[in-house]
């Protein structure tokens, strides 16, 4: 390979973790959203990229996943707060924000990213003939996979506040409430998904990028709203020069993680979220260090190590949007390209590490500065616009919807995991074959 | 055990206890509140104040030197790695849609549409560059770039010509009797010797007819001659400047595209034509500057 070549692809991949900080400071901002807006962009200013080889271009995406995969959390982390009501839901960042020590919280979840680009770039290429192996062995059995991962999130709903009602009926009603919210929520977002799967309404040239108004609807706009009308003070944050990590902290937390990544990077309809759900119970992980951290591992897994496979020789798996959206202008064939894909992971990889600290000392100032019920407004405008943008009005239509049930986990305390049924289930449904019958069953085929 | 060693015992594990109670810092190392009665957790968020217990930044940010370390490692196999060639002949039905990278030879280049005259397909006829392939199937292998691959191969000029040595990552289609790589991007295709054997001789055409058998088969450039003639539909008649009298046939171009009288200069292969027993020009427009107007 050229070594020309070589330096462009480097630049654009570091311009591309500048790019991924930049959106990261936006919470619930996807650098797939991004993606959609870099490839809008690059069709339509081909003339620009006529000159550049692909693997330039693909460069500057590879370092906005890995920049974006370890940076995201940190914006969330710190502007987005919940207010009592959620204690009993609460996930651990929230509570090492009220407690100042967000940047903690920052900090283990990095340490679990660091560990999984270690894991994918130092041991992903000695076992590409793994991957070929695992996936010839899950292809078949995908569609019953992810169902028991469904039946295992419907099963673990759980009512979490305890008939305060005063009557009988109140209590039972109290103490129902959350799963039959929790089950509504799931069924109705299984029919959203296989509506969008077999007659989106988003115009045909951007039906590419159908899930996208789904996942800015179901997420990250109904977040947005929440953090905006919530009050609450956010305490002073510490900046602290080392975290609490025992070794087996960091041992099972890691083995949850990397079960979790490798899971959701393998089987198609899979999401870090429900695997770690599953694989957390699997490896028997407790404590909130061992959940940031396994959660660090498990995101940058799934990001970064399922965009690898796309370019190992001899696998050439594609999974995940930005591999998508990357077989759209380049197709990886030489092993050239693969130990240059592997370099650019790393270097990004250790790039992004080190912004991490300083990215979150930005953020903790922010946070004390500016009030953080700005940065939702800010990040749901930006959202809607952007979605407007790239689906057009027909897009919105599907963001309302979309954010409408996206409130009910918000509204009923019920768990949003179950929101995800939007892609499990006309994922496994069509891996299994019965797609089409119950699409046509609900008039979308 | 005798008491002394159990005394020593004793002093060696207040010993560790002092330490371990130096250990402990004032503030809490995680949320930085003060602990001013030293306990080993902290009073408001519980964690474990012991820095044994604890990963300092500093460590993990050096850990980082690793990956540094290894991105340099990558980068220099991916620009010094000696591609691994699949010869033609290895091609074979077992090997059906792998990436192959071939080393091959050019033999010839064509370009066609599809009925609607939208879709250009480049189809190249490789043999393997190290024994020529000969006439024999085995080493010989089609490679087609279609549609928009073939729309930048043409306008990136990355076309080779024939008798140059490519280097092509393609994708390979083999079955029963029949075996043709496709190419997924143009950049994959290049040049990496321009033909010697097909290099272009200099002559004109009072030269060529005085001397043919020492042009005989070689492909050759003459930089300035007349059109005399336009003869049905693949063929010109040129004459030297300096003398009508002295003419030759180009063959294999569209007459319809040139008037009489016009100067060219006219790139192909000098061959006997022997049904018509007369020496002939013959060209291929899809090369570059096969036959270009003067004037």
């Amino acid at each position: 390979m050229e070594t020309s070549i070589v330096i462009y692809s480097i630049v654009a991949s570091l311009v591309g973790v500048v790019i991924a900080m930049a959106a990261s400071i936006i919470p619930g901002l996807h650098i797939y959203n991004v993606i959609a807006l870099t490839m809008l962009f690059a069709f339509t200013a081909a003339d620009l990229f006529t000159n550049l080889h692909p693997i330039v271009l693909t460069g500057f995406m590879l370092g906005m996943v890995v920049g974006f995969s370890m940076l995201f959390t940190v914006s969330s982390q710190y502007f987005q707060p919940n207010d009592e009501s959620f204690r009993s839901i609460m996930l651990p960042h929230e509570r090492f924000l009220l407690e100042g020590r967000a940047h903690e919280a920052v900090m283990l979840g990095a340490l679990g990213s660091l560990i999984a680009i270690f894991i994918i770039t130092l041991f992903f290429p000695l076992i590409p003939s793994f991957f070929s192996l695992a996936r010839a062995i899950i292809q078949p059995h995908g569609y019953w996979l992810v169902g028991m991962v469904m039946f295992f999130i419907l099963m673990t709903e759980w009512p979490k506040d305890h008939g305060v009602g005063k009557t009988g009926w109140q209590k039972f009603w109290d103490g129902w409430v959350q799963l039959l919210m929790g089950y509504f929520t799931f069924i109705v977002a299984g029919i959203l998904g296989m509506f969008v799967f077999y007659r989106t309404i988003v115009p045909v040239e951007n039906a590419f990028q159908s899930l996208m108004p789904l996942f800015v609807g179901l997420f990250a706009v109904p977040s947005q709203i929440m953090t905006f009308i919530t009050r609450v003070k956010v305490p002073k944050q510490h900046i602290c020069s080392s975290v609490e990590s025992a070794p087996h902290d960091v041992m099972r937390g890691s083995a949850s993680g990397f079960l979790a990544g490798m899971f959701a990077a393998l089987v198609p309809g899979m999401t870090p979220g429900p695997a770690l759900l599953c694989t957390g119970h699997l490896t028997v992980t407790s404590g909130e260090r061992q959940f940031l951290i396994g959660g660090g591992v498990g995101r940058v897994l799934y990001y970064v190590g399922a965009l690898m496979l796309f370019f190992m020789p001899g696998v050439f798996m594609r999974r995940g949007g930005a591999a998508i959206n990357i077989s759209l202008f380049f197709v990886p064939e030489t092993p050239e390209q693969f130990f240059l894909i592997s370099g650019i992971i790393a270097l990004t990889g250790a790039v992004s590490f080190l912004l991490i600290g300083w990215f979150s000392k930005l953020c903790a100032n922010l946070v004390e500065k500016i009030d953080y019920n700005w940065f939702s407004a800010v990040g749901c405008a930006l959202l809607i616009v952007l979605t407007i943008q790239i689906t057009h009005w027909q897009g919105f239509v599907l963001l309302c919807v979309a954010t409408a049930l996206g409130l009910v986990p918000n509204m009923w305390h019920s768990r949003r995991l179950n929101l995800l049924a939007v892609l499990m289930v006309p994922v496994a449904l069509n891996m299994s074959g019965a797609g089409p019958a119950v699409a046509r069953f609900f008039g979308f085929y | 055990m005798n008491n002394q060693s159990i005394k020593q015992m004793q002093i060696t594990e207040t010993e560790a206890d002092a330490a371990s109670v130096a250990d402990i810092a004032d503030k809490c190392p995680s949320c930085g509140r003060a602990n001013p009665e030293r306990k080993k957790r902290c009073a408001y968020c519980c964690t474990l104040t012991s820095p044994r217990e604890r990963i300092t930044v500093r460590a993990m940010n050096l850990s980082t030197i690793i990956l540094f370390a290894a991105a340099i490692v990558y980068f220099a196999i991916a620009v010094n790695l000696k591609p691994q060639y699949t010869p033609i002949s290895a091609l074979g039905e077992s090997m059906n849609f792998q990436h192959v990278r071939v080393l091959a030879k050019v033999r010839y280049l064509s370009e066609f549409k599809d009925k609607y005259e939208k879709r250009v397909t480049i189809q190249l006829d490789l043999e393997d560059s190290k024994d020529g392939g000969g006439d024999d199937y085995e080493g010989r292998i089609k490679l087609k770039a279609e549609g928009e691959v073939a729309r930048e191969l043409k306008e990136k000029g990355l076309l080779p010509a024939r008798g140059d040595i490519i280097d092509v990552s393609a994708t390979l289609f083999a079955g029963k009797g029949y075996r043709t790589l496709s190419l997924g991007t143009a950049e994959l295709l290049k040049v990496v010797d321009k033909s010697s054997e097909f290099a272009a001789v200099e002559a004109d055409v009072k030269a060529l007819l005085a001397a043919p058998d020492n042009f005989k088969n070689k492909k050759i450039k003459i930089k300035e001659a007349v059109i005399k003639s336009k003869r049905g539909n693949l063929i010109i008649e040129i004459n030297d400047p300096a003398d009508a009298a002295v003419t030759i046939l180009v063959f294999g171009v569209d007459p319809s595209k040139y008037k009489e009288g016009q100067k060219v200069s006219v790139s192909g292969m000098f061959v006997f034509y022997e049904r018509g027993g007369y020496w002939e020009i013959k060209v291929n427009e899809d090369e570059p500057e096969s036959v270009v107007v003067l004037n």
